[in-house]
């Protein structure tokens, strides 16, 4: 290949990845509305600047890397919708009081949006090829827009929907490895 | 192309090594110029380049990259097109170095109207006014002041003839 061809294709590849870059900032699209929904619903800026930054920087550099993972960053920014939107609602509910116990709804509603979360993205994950890349960057997304939810019950909230994710998850992805085993 | 669509980075290079010959002879064979040529094939590759992750698995990719080339060189053509016709200074620039089109007109202008006042000379007198410019001097003791009598009388005549003509000197 004469240098000048070479010289060609290191261009041609570097605008290849400018398009990438480009395709990548659609995701932006979707990020940025939902930081600015859950600025709305009164997320602290201390908490949404570094969560917000990191979705946004994971799910751009996803799209950008391959479409399977952009695929993923989408399929977690869906799995996390619950988690971020819930707690938030439980909270505008108030209290909760079950045969004269009452207690605050929104640990609770964080292990059960981070379960729906985790089954979602593990149901997913299991119909890629490489499911477990799949499942592990989905998760990341998901997990972060959750953390911007779930942060209303404090860190154990956050650590709540971290167990709902690891609890809804591990069924389905041990059940598909035993099917593909 | 689908794979490389998708970002898989590892179908660059079979792509590039496809498409950039493919889109030179095309772009050849359209244009017939090589160096026009390559211009809008690398003009095309970079646009498809740019756009790859855009590109619908459903379509033929070589029939899209040829879109792409066919746009450059129905672009190229225009654009040459409009600069052989209306780039004044491309008009302008003449092989002996001449001036614009406005200067060229005056001077063919003023060249009509001279034929035009020297037709009216006689024989000799537009000998005589030839040698001068021609830098031709006649050789002899008494040439000299004759030859110069004889401009001067040809200088009057053809002032004559252009005051006549168009009333200045």
């Amino acid at each position: 290949m004469a240098s000048t061809e070479e010289d060609l294709e290191r261009r041609m590849r570097a605008i290849f990845e400018l398009g990438r870059l480009a395709w990548a900032a659609r995701m932006l699209v979707v990020i940025v509305p939902l930081l600015f929904v859950a600025r709305w619903i009164g997320r602290p800026a201390s908490l949404l600047w570094p969560v917000g930054g990191a979705l946004t920087l994971l799910a751009f550099g996803l799209a950008f890397v391959h479409l399977r993972y952009q695929r993923a960053a989408v399929a977690g920014i869906a799995a996390g919708l619950p988690a971020l939107l819930l707690p938030w609602i439980f909270r505008i509910a108030g209290e909760v009081c079950v045969g004269g116990k009452c207690f605050d709804p929104c640990l609770p509603s964080c292990l059960l949006t981070g379960a729906i979360a985790g089954g979602l993205v593990a149901m997913r994950a299991v119909k890629e090829e490489r499911h477990w890349s799949f499942w592990l960057a989905a998760l990341a997304v998901a997990a972060l827009l959750g953390t911007l939810g779930c942060s209303v019950a404090g860190g154990a909230g956050v650590l709540g929907l971290l167990g709902g994710v690891a609890a809804g998850s591990a069924p389905v992805l041990v059940r598909a490895e035993l099917r593909r085993s | 192309m689908i794979a490389l669509s998708q970002g898989d980075r590892a179908a660059f290079r079979p792509v590039f090594s496809a498409l950039w010959p493919l889109l030179c002879r095309f772009s050849l064979h359209a244009l017939g110029e090589a160096a026009l040529a390559e211009d809008a094939a690398q003009t095309a590759l970079t646009k498809l380049f740019l756009h790859a992750s855009e590109f619908d698995p459903g379509r033929d990719a070589i029939a899209w990259a040829l879109g792409f080339a066919s746009f450059e060189v129905l672009s190229l053509r225009k654009r040459k097109w409009r600069r052989e016709r209306f780039d004044l200074t491309l008009l302008a620039a003449q092989p002996d170095g001449g001036g614009t089109p406005e200067d060229m007109a005056i001077e063919r202008d003023l060249r009509a109207a001279a034929d035009e006042a020297l037709g009216v000379l006689r024989q000799q007198d537009i000998e005589t006014l030839e040698a001068v410019l021609e830098g031709r001097r006649p050789e002899g003791p008494r040439s000299g002041a004759t030859f110069r009598k004889r401009v001067q009388r040809a200088i009057e005549r053809v002032r004559l003839a252009w005051r006549n003509k168009h009333g200045i000197d």
